[in-house]
């Protein structure tokens, strides 16, 4: 018998071996494509909502999780002095003393320059977190804000580790206007664009009532990242506390749906998140998928007339996405159906909870953005009426379909309208802000103590 | 004294000025170097933006969807434009499937795709033409047309601040076009640039400095780096020193193509100076001052030596006449003696023989004359100086040396007027008188012949004698009316052109008129020199 066919069969029990040992693809993210009505009226054309949701399998094993590539970059400005500084100092450091060994983090303070505190680091690569914890207590307040050159010296320490199968995130906290450096909302949404594809989510803290909250909120959201609004500096450190607790819960990256519409379906436009909608086809991002929680895109599409009793194929779709902890690129289909049914009462009973819900959410924070530009142009009462109109139709669905959330956005929008005078507004349009982005994106945000 | 201290602060401002420029110049190398030295560092960022680019314009498809598809993962462009070998846009197109992004994109490009000639002559449909000459305008930006040129940039202004597109004419016919994402461009410049550590340090620039050969380091005022945008906006600061937020740049660099309009700028607080913490301007002004005053004492030091070593040197060769004159005076005693007898004993008839005998009296007068002097000048020297009074007439005196001067005089053609008044037998040095009348009739035929008459006149006064001695010719200069009497001093070169002279005459003169209980003076006169000699001459057979 010669060598080679000796190695054929040796070849195949191995490989044979690792199929087993390796089982086929425990699905680590979930996928949940349907109609907002399964059931429709036959014999109409009428529209509906498509949703994918993508939720992160639970893992309950913390040393299962992606290590971290993490960018602290802390504002310290004049305007941070004293007891802003000192909390930020602490949430940092509580922050750092969170990480894993094979994590990396860096730290970067700015004000009219930007110093790195702490270039980037494996935090298995020193005996203890001390010097980075003494390099932060160094950190003092003073001079200007150079929040874009923050950013920009952040993400340079991000990527001197990215492609490490880290979940790579910066964290920028400031408290004030940028005043050095680009500062206009769409320049830092651009650069949060190109962040954003190069695989780092820039999450923004907004400290107090000066900060600029579109251009954070814009930053955030551009980047796939969370924005949150702490109008306490006592909330600093659980701010912290919950994006790092994100961050550590990725198990999922580079996640995009494409959507592929039957003949005769509609794509009619996408709710919360950016498509690219060409003929029958939508693409949508949605970034990192994190354990436990879920993230969607949502698509109203036109169905066509269909007979009593019949069932169509409405679309095919894809979703792809990079697991972290192996790095594998994972493609997965799922098709959706339709069913018609000339009974009323059939369509209510079979009517999707869960995607109805998402889309009155993103609905109503849709209707948010039209108030806050109604009041942003000094139509008070107008956007009053609003959203009173808006917290009217969260109740109405709340009341409909039993959902928390809608009860909270109810209340959000109901707070937005009763606090709209110019002393109330400062505070009410970050908070507004900080919603709206968490509708859309699905992102963390602070619950307030108020 | 207030002139050469105006001339002094004068100067001074000058050189501080003159030396203030010049160290700006050194500043000014220092600072463009280590500016420089940054904007390599940009440049060579948007030369790895420009290869990238360069590759991923040559893979991009042509296809819109799929050319989406690819923006979506690119971090540096933020639209993609495609133009076909007819110079059409094909994407993006104002059709169904396009997107606000791309009807933004579209709008501020506008220009780029629009020439207006083209617009007024054209069909609608032709709008979207890319002229080529788009390409080659905007002041040499494109100054090739991309049929000869396969790849480049274009810089166009909208919303206040440069765009940037990086074109790829390729082997299709297609030009692929990318907008730049300007914000992640100036992120990754801001990242490649130095970060800032805490803890300000003293920026000190060592200059060889020019003046007094020192080399002072100067202290350059606090800095503060700034990367500025079109409009001077710091998009980036680091090594701040400056503790006020408003700065001046002392010195701004552009950066190199594409980024012409950006530049980087080394400032200052607006307050500060160049000298930092040096000494003011006071200070400045009256150290340069000292240093001048140094300078011309130095000078004058240097030219006082100088005429002292002149004067040395004369008064070296005065006593070496002096030591050969005792040797020189017995032969020539002798000479003029026979040469006077000789003058006695000729035939009256014979007038050649009467004019060469008198050359010979008058050289030998003139040498002993001479002899005299230098004679005289050693034992004022040697404080050995003494007259010997013996009875006798000032105007005899007088008389004798007019008439030994005679020929020489009447050589040059100077006429000679006396009145002579001091005839009383008193005790006088007939020599001395002699010698002092004798050298000022001297200096009259070396330096006054130009005035063509020689006054001469005596007066007696009690026991004091005057004698007066004028001419018409230049006269002494003012500054120099004291001076003639010191030792080898000469008058000015013009005037003692060609002439030759111990310098001790006058000298010796004041010497023996002031031994003979007179002096010697120069006194103003309208015109020529008038010397007044007083003489104290008791009457004979007094003791004095």
């Amino acid at each position: 018998m010669s060598k080679a066919t000796m190695r054929f069969p040796l070849a195949v029990v191995i490989g044979l071996m690792f199929s087993i040992m390796v089982p086929a693809h425990a699905q680590l993210v979930k996928i949940d494509a349907a109609l907002g009505t399964p059931v429709m009226l036959a014999g109409e054309r009428a529209t509906t909502f498509l949703r994918v949701a993508l939720t992160g399998e639970d893992i309950k094993d913390e040393s299962k999780r992606a290590p971290l590539n993490v960018s602290i970059v802390i504002d310290k400005s004049g305007s941070m002095q004293g007891e802003k500084m000192e909390a930020a100092k602490r949430a940092a450091k509580a922050a750092v003393e969170r990480l894993r060994k094979d994590d990396i983090v860096s730290i970067i303070a700015y004000d009219t320059t930007v110093s790195i505190v702490q270039p980037a680091i494996q935090i298995g690569d020193v005996k203890t977190t001390q010097p980075i914890l003494a390099a932060i207590d160094l950190v003092n307040a003073g001079g200007s804000t150079a929040l874009f050159a923050g950013v920009s010296m952040g993400a340079g320490e991000l990527r001197k580790d990215l492609g490490s199968g880290r979940v790579n995130r910066l964290v920028l906290l400031s408290d004030g206007l940028a005043n050095i450096g680009p500062s206009s909302p769409g320049e830092l949404a651009e650069l949060g664009i190109s962040l954003g594809r190069e695989g780092i989510n820039v999450t923004t803290l907004g400290l107090g009532l000066d900060y600029n909250e579109d251009l954070m909120s814009r930053l955030a959201s551009s980047s796939d990242g969370n924005h949150m609004f702490i109008d306490s500096v006592n909330d600093l450190e659980r701010a912290y506390a919950m994006e790092f607790g994100d961050a550590m819960t990725v198990v999922a990256r580079d996640a995009s749906v494409i959507i592929r519409c039957e003949d005769g379906v509609r794509p009619v436009r996408s709710l919360g998140r950016d498509a690219i909608i060409n003929g029958q086809a939508a693409r949508i991002d949605i970034g990192q998928i994190g354990s436990q929680r879920t993230k969607y895109c949502l698509l109203e599409v036109e169905l066509p007339a269909g007979a009593d009793g019949g069932s169509a194929e409405v679309a095919s779709v894809d979703v792809s996405y990079v697991e972290m902890k192996s790095q594998e690129k994972a493609n997965r289909n799922q098709s959706v159906k339709v069913r018609y049914s000339s009974s009323k009462d059939e369509v209510k009973r079979s009517t999707n909870t869960a995607v109805m819900v998402a889309a009155v959410q993103q609905i109503a924070a849709d209707r948010n953005v039209l108030a806050m530009r109604l009041r942003d142009s000094g139509k008070i009462e107008e956007a009053r009426q609003e959203l009173l109109s808006n917290r009217a139709y969260l109740y109405e669905n709340f009341s409909r379909y039993d959902d928390e959330q809608l009860k909270r956005d109810a209340d959000t929008n109901g707070f937005a309208a009763e606090n709209l005078d110019p002393e109330q507004w400062k505070y009410n349009r970050k908070l507004q802000q900080e919603y709206q982005v968490g509708i859309k994106k699905q992102g963390v945000i602070l619950e307030k103590g108020r | 004294m207030l002139v050469p201290l105006a001339i002094l602060v004068w100067l001074g401002v000058r050189l501080d000025v003159a030396e203030r420029a010049t160290r700006a110049d050194l500043i000014d190398r220092v600072i463009v170097s280590e500016l420089e030295a940054h904007s390599v560092v940009v440049s060579s960022v948007v030369s790895q933006w420009e290869r990238d680019l360069l590759a991923d314009l040559e893979q991009a498809p042509i296809d819109p969807s799929a050319l989406r598809e690819r923006l979506l993962e690119s971090t540096r462009v933020s639209q993609y434009f495609v133009v076909d070998a007819q110079r059409m846009l094909r994407f993006p197109t104002y059709d169904d499937s396009i997107t606000p992004a791309e009807e933004e994109a579209l709008l501020r490009t506008r220009d780029i795709w629009l020439n207006r000639e083209l617009t007024t002559q054209s069909a609608p449909e032709q709008q979207n033409a890319l002229p080529s000459n788009r390409f080659a305008g905007k002041g040499g930006v494109m100054n090739i047309a991309p049929s000869q040129r396969t790849s480049g940039w274009y810089v166009w202004h909208w919303g206040g601040d440069i765009h940037l597109i990086y074109w790829l004419q390729r082997a299709d016919g297609f030009i692929v076009v990318a907008e730049l994402n300007r914000p992640r461009l100036t992120a990754d410049i801001i990242a490649a640039l130095p970060h800032t550590d805490d803890g300000a340090e003293v920026h000190q620039v060592n200059l060889e400095h020019w003046a007094l050969g020192s080399s002072p380091t100067y202290t350059l005022p606090p800095k503060r780096l700034e990367l500025r945008n079109t409009r001077g906006d710091a998009l980036y600061v680091w090594d701040n020193d400056v503790a006020s937020n408003e700065v001046r740049a002392l010195v701004s660099l552009p950066l190199g193509y594409p980024l012409g309009m950006w530049s980087l700028a080394y400032c200052v607080d607006p307050q500060a100076s160049i000298n930092g913490e040096e000494p003011g301007f006071w200070y400045r002004l009256s150290t340069r001052i000292g240093a001048l005053a140094l300078a011309l004492v130095g000078i004058a030091i240097y030219f006082y030596r100088e005429s002292a070593r002149e004067m040395r040197e004369a008064a070296q060769r005065v006593s070496f006449v002096n030591q050969v004159s005792h040797e020189l005076k017995t032969p020539l005693t002798n000479i003029r003696m026979y040469a006077e007898l000789l003058e006695q004993n000729l035939d009256s008839d014979d007038e050649q023989s009467k004019r060469h005998v008198g050359v010979l009296v008058s050289e030998s007068q003139r040498l002993s004359r001479l002899i005299g002097n230098i004679l005289t000048f050693g034992r004022k020297e040697r404080q050995t100086l003494k007259l010997r009074p013996a009875p006798g007439s000032v105007d005899a005196c007088v008389a004798s040396v007019l008439s030994q001067f005679k020929p020489a005089l009447e050589a040059r053609g100077i006429e000679v007027a006396s009145r002579l008044d001091a005839n009383r037998t008193v005790m006088i040095d007939a020599d001395a008188i002699g010698q002092i009348v004798g050298n000022l009739v001297s200096n009259v035929e070396k330096y006054a012949s130009a005035g063509k008459r020689l006054y001469v006149e005596s007066k007696q006064d009690g026991d004091s004698v005057r004698v007066t001695v004028s001419d018409e010719g230049p006269g002494v200069p003012e500054k120099d009316r004291k001076r003639v009497f010191e030792p080898f001093y000469r008058v000015s070169d013009k005037l003692t052109d060609g002439v030759a002279g111990t310098g001790i005459g006058l000298t010796i003169a004041r010497e023996l008129a002031r031994l003979h209980g007179g002096d010697l003076a120069l006194v103003p006169s309208e015109h020529g020199a008038k010397f007044v000699v007083t003489l104290h001459c008791p009457p004979a057979g007094v003791a004095t």
